[in-house]
Formats: C-alpha cells, structure tokens, sequence
C-alpha cells in the first residue's frame, strides 16, 4: 500500500522530484502521529491531575488552617475566661461573684432571653490584664449616675480616669452583696476632673463605694447555622464571624459534683449558692462522685436562680470547672466533598483527587479562674 | 577544503528530514521524567498537608489531656488541708473514678504505654479503645517536683503517631495557701 501511493506521488505540481527521499511514508506519519497524541493525552492527563492536586491542596490547606484559628481563638479566650481584678488586695476571680461562661449570647443586640441555654453558642467574661480597674469612691446617686471612681487605685493610670476611654465596656459588680448582680455597660463620657465615668446606659442598681469597677472583654462566640459560619460578637457593635464552612459547634460544661466547690460567704451570711448558716449551708444538690460531670441543659435552666433581672442566672453555673468543645469544619467547595458519614453536607466529588472529608476535633479547656475556687 | 565540506556537509541536516523515532523516544523519555519530577512536587505538596493535619491534631490531643489534668483538685483547703484528686482516671473516656488521679505516675510513664497513664485516638482524633485502631497514642505523666513535692507537680503529656511523630507538653501545677 505505502509503495502504491509512492508510485502515484512521484512528482510534485511544481514539478519537484519526490524520489529523492523527501516526505515522510506512511507508517512515518502514523508513528508520529500516534507519538504526538501520547504526549498530548499524558500532558493532558497531567495537568488535568495538577490542576486537582492543586486546588485539593489549597482548600485542604484552608480547611485546616480555619480549623487552628477557631480553635485558637476559643482556646485561648476560655482559658482567660472569669479573670477579675489583679490589681490591689483581695483580687479574686469573677465566678466568685457571677458566672463568667454562659451558655447564650449576651450583649447590647440580639440578646438570648435570659437563663436561656443554646449548645451551640457561648458567652465568656473577663477583665484583661493591662485593662484599668478600680473601686467606686462614692455610692451611686441613681442607676443612670455616673460611677465616680478611685484615680489613684492600684495600677492606675495617672490621668483622673485610671485610664477608662469613652467607649471603653465597662464592668460593675460588687462580690460583696452575693446577689451576683453586676452590669456591663459602655461608657458614654468620663470627665477626669471629677474622676467620674457616664454610664451609656441605666445600670440594674444603684452601686455602694467600694463596687469594682474594670474593664472588660467580653466574647460570644455562636454558629450562624443558615451561613455555616463561627460569628464573634464583643457584645457591643461588632459581630462579625471568624470563620467559614462550619457544620457542627457544640459546647459541653463540665461541673463539679460538689455544692461546696462554690466559693462560700462568710459565716452568716448568704449568696447566690448558700444560705445563711454556720456554717453556710449549700443551696445546690450533690452531682454524685468525685469527677466532673457534663451539665445538661435541664440542670442548666431549672435554677435554682440568682441575680437581678435580666440578669439571672441558674447558680449551677457557678460550678463549672471545664468546657468541651466540638467543633466541625467542612471544605469550601462542593466539588470537593462527597456523600456518606464523612459529610455533614454532601457534595459532587466522585473521584479521589478531589475528596476533602469534613475535619471534627473535640477538646476541652479548663479556665484557670473556675479552678479550685471552693477552697481558697 | 573538500574534506572540511564533508564534514560540514555530515552535520548538517536536511532540511525536510525530520526527526528519527530514536530523537522522538528520547524527546517523550526526557518529557516523562520531567513530568515524574513535576508529580513529586504535587505529592511532597500532598504529604505536607497530611504532616501538617497531623500536627494538628496532635497539639489539640496533647492541650486537651493538659487541661484535664489541670482541672483535678489540687488546692489548699481554707483550714489548711490540702485537697488533692487522687482518684480520677483519665485514662476512661469520659473520665471515672478508680484512677490515680494526681499521684506520682510510674517511672516511664512518658515511654511505654502504662495503665492509667496512656490512652487511644483515631486518625479523626476520636478516642477508641485500644492500640490496634489508633493513629494517636497519648501518654502522660506526674512528677512531684523535688523543691516542694506537696504543692508542686510537673504534668508532661507527650502524643506519639503510627507514622513516628512525637509531641510533647509540659507545665507546672502549684498551689499556694
């Protein structure tokens, strides 16, 4: 066959011979061919399995990297959950006083009704380290009046204000009545002339001298479960969330057994967790056991209650020692995720170079100032 | 001259030559070692990943069995008692009584898997049972620390994976009047 078409293409048009070994045989442009479609489809096939690999590897990346920064972020503010006044004598933590984790939003918008409990959404308390802190000098003239403060507190800064800002969130409580009232208001105005602060607005009560006074961080962390996302809200104007694609937020509270492990009154005196006596006799039940126990969500809203409305609070709360944390993330694109056990959400992946399974991890933080807090 | 021509003439190629299948198998050979090379970079790209999810996990699997061994009792009792746990066993999931709690752990501890002082997790970072479904072996430790072994205790948890990683953790547990 190839020597027949030789045969009939032995001159060109313009003459030229093709006996001399120019132009290529048949079986020459079939190896070629065949040739150059191996190289294609392998090149192909190639950057069709890089272009996967590297768009697997970019939102694998992803999901992980948004897995550490919630779990940072939770961590870290749960470990510096209930830290109160460090500056002067006695500093003491906030659960002392009220309970510094929630199990509901909390704050100026979008506030859960109170003693209400959600799994899915935390609030967590607490007074920063470098923040001001002081006492009231005077007793407050009215609920709406301002907070006319110690200047020259301990760790005071020397401005007439120990450093409050208009803006600055502001937390006013006093452990002494052990009726875990406290309010957490922003300041509208503070004048250092009369080291006075302007409440933004009315608080619960009329505050005695010698009411704490300090500065204070105030996290809610939720899952917006129509946008799959973690939201952080400071309790004030900004909500925003933290991170995308989460499937699953659940906390878990873990309390001690003990109605003793809450820090007592003093003899003859009562607060939200003990009566009058002495010694002062436990309001709450015993859990059972030595071990903490995980709190469910009828222990955590059947009281019994204390503090001012809307403010109350089941003084179960008061004994949480530990929080579990499950936590759920998912792979942005759908095309990444398949069906089955490993999806919260199914996606389109049906074949192996584009399969991201969900992430889940679970731990747990034990805030340093809910520890041992019956015994000091 | 001529034979100057020649030899020119020799390595010079034709112009409607083309390449011989010898030049052409090199050609897609040289090809495919490249791409075998650019492959490499995708997978150390891939096991990068998968190192990087292991870390991870690791460190939550390591901090969340610290926090546990921080939340025991460990306290000075308002009369001046001390009050220690030495009754939880953190080895149970969730945790029970019948442990040790927050006595001395065994010598080796950190080193070979001993009772009460070692659990399990999957690759997904769940606890299982025992050592034939785990991809996380976690052991840990309680050490008294000589300067003042009645308050002072020395928790170290250290995670080890099948694949040879090995993560550890330590801090200092204190209590004070």
């Amino acid at each position: 066959m190839t020597r027949t078409i030789r045969a009939r293409s032995q001159t060109h048009a313009d003459g030229r011979d093709l006996d001399a070994g120019t132009g290529y045989v048949l079986v020459e442009l079939l190896i070629a061919a065949a040739l150059v479609c191996t190289v294609i489809a392998v090149l192909l096939r190639f950057c069709a399995t890089a272009q996967a690999s590297v768009r697997t590897a970019g939102d694998s990346t992803d999901l992980q990297q948004r897995l550490r920064v919630a779990v940072e972020a939770l961590r870290r503010d749960l470990l510096a959950a209930g830290a109160g006044l460090s500056n002067g004598s006695p500093s003491a933590p906030l659960i002392d006083a009220f309970p510094p984790i929630l199990p509901a939003r909390t704050g100026i918008t979008g506030s859960d009704p109170e003693a209400s409990f959600f799994a899915d959404r935390i609030t967590v308390l607490f007074v920063p380290d470098d923040g001001s802190q002081t006492r009231l000098a005077n007793r407050m003239v009215g609920v709406s009046g301002p907070l006319v403060i110690d200047p020259g507190a301990p760790g005071c800064a020397s401005d007439g204000t120990c450093g409050f800002r208009a803006g600055d969130r502001v937390l006013i409580y006093a452990p002494e009545a052990g009726d875990g009232a406290r309010d957490i208001v922003t300041l509208s105005a503070v004048d250092p002339a009369s080291s006075s602060l302007v409440p933004a607005a009315a608080l619960s009560r009329a505050y005695a001298a010698g009411s704490r006074v300090a500065t204070l961080v105030q996290r809610v962390y939720y899952f917006d479960r129509a946008g799959k996302r973690l939201m952080v809200y400071d309790g004030d104007r900004s909500d925003v969330p933290l991170v995308d694609h989460v499937v699953k937020l659940r906390f878990t509270y873990y309390a001690d057994p003990s109605p003793t492990s809450i820090t007592p009154p003093a003899e003859g005196l009562s607060n939200c967790a003990y009566a009058a006596g002495t010694p002062p006799v436990p309001l709450l039940s015993d859990l059972g056991g030595t071990n903490l126990v995980p709190l469910t969500e009828t222990q955590l809203t059947d009281g019994p209650w204390c503090g001012p409305s809307p403010g109350r609070f089941d003084v179960d709360l008061l004994r949480v020692r530990r929080i579990g944390v499950a936590l759920r993330l998912e792979a942005e694109g759908a095309d990444f995720r398949g069906t089955g056990a490993a999806f919260a959400n199914r996606g389109t992946s049906v074949v192996g170079d584009r399969y991201i399974p969900d992430l889940q991890i679970t731990f747990e933080v034990a805030p340093r100032n809910l520890l041992n807090t019956g015994m000091r | 001259m001529d034979a100057e021509r020649e030899g020119q003439q020799a390595i010079e190629r034709h112009p409607d030559a083309g390449f011989t299948l010898v030049e052409a198998v090199i050609a897609v050979g040289m090809l495919a070692t490249l791409a075998a090379g650019m492959a490499q970079v995708f997978w150390f790209s891939a096991r990068a990943i998968h190192v990087a999810r292991v870390r991870t996990f690791a460190a939550v699997l390591a901090g969340e069995k610290m926090e546990q061994l921080r939340s025991l009792t460990w306290a000075h009792l308002p009369g001046g008692a001390l009050s220690s746990d030495t009754t939880t066993n953190l080895a149970a999931d969730p945790p029970s009584s019948g442990g040790p709690g927050l006595a001395a752990a065994p010598a080796g501890s950190l080193d070979v898997n001993t009772p009460f002082y070692v659990d399990y997790a999957s690759a997904a970072g769940a606890r299982v049972g025992g050592l034939g479904a785990a991809a996380y072996i976690r052991r840990w430790s309680v050490t008294p620390l000589p300067a003042d072994p009645e308050n002072e205790l020395m928790l170290q948890v250290r995670v080890l994976t099948v694949g040879g990683g090995d993560w550890r953790l330590a801090s200092i547990k204190v209590r004070r009047p």
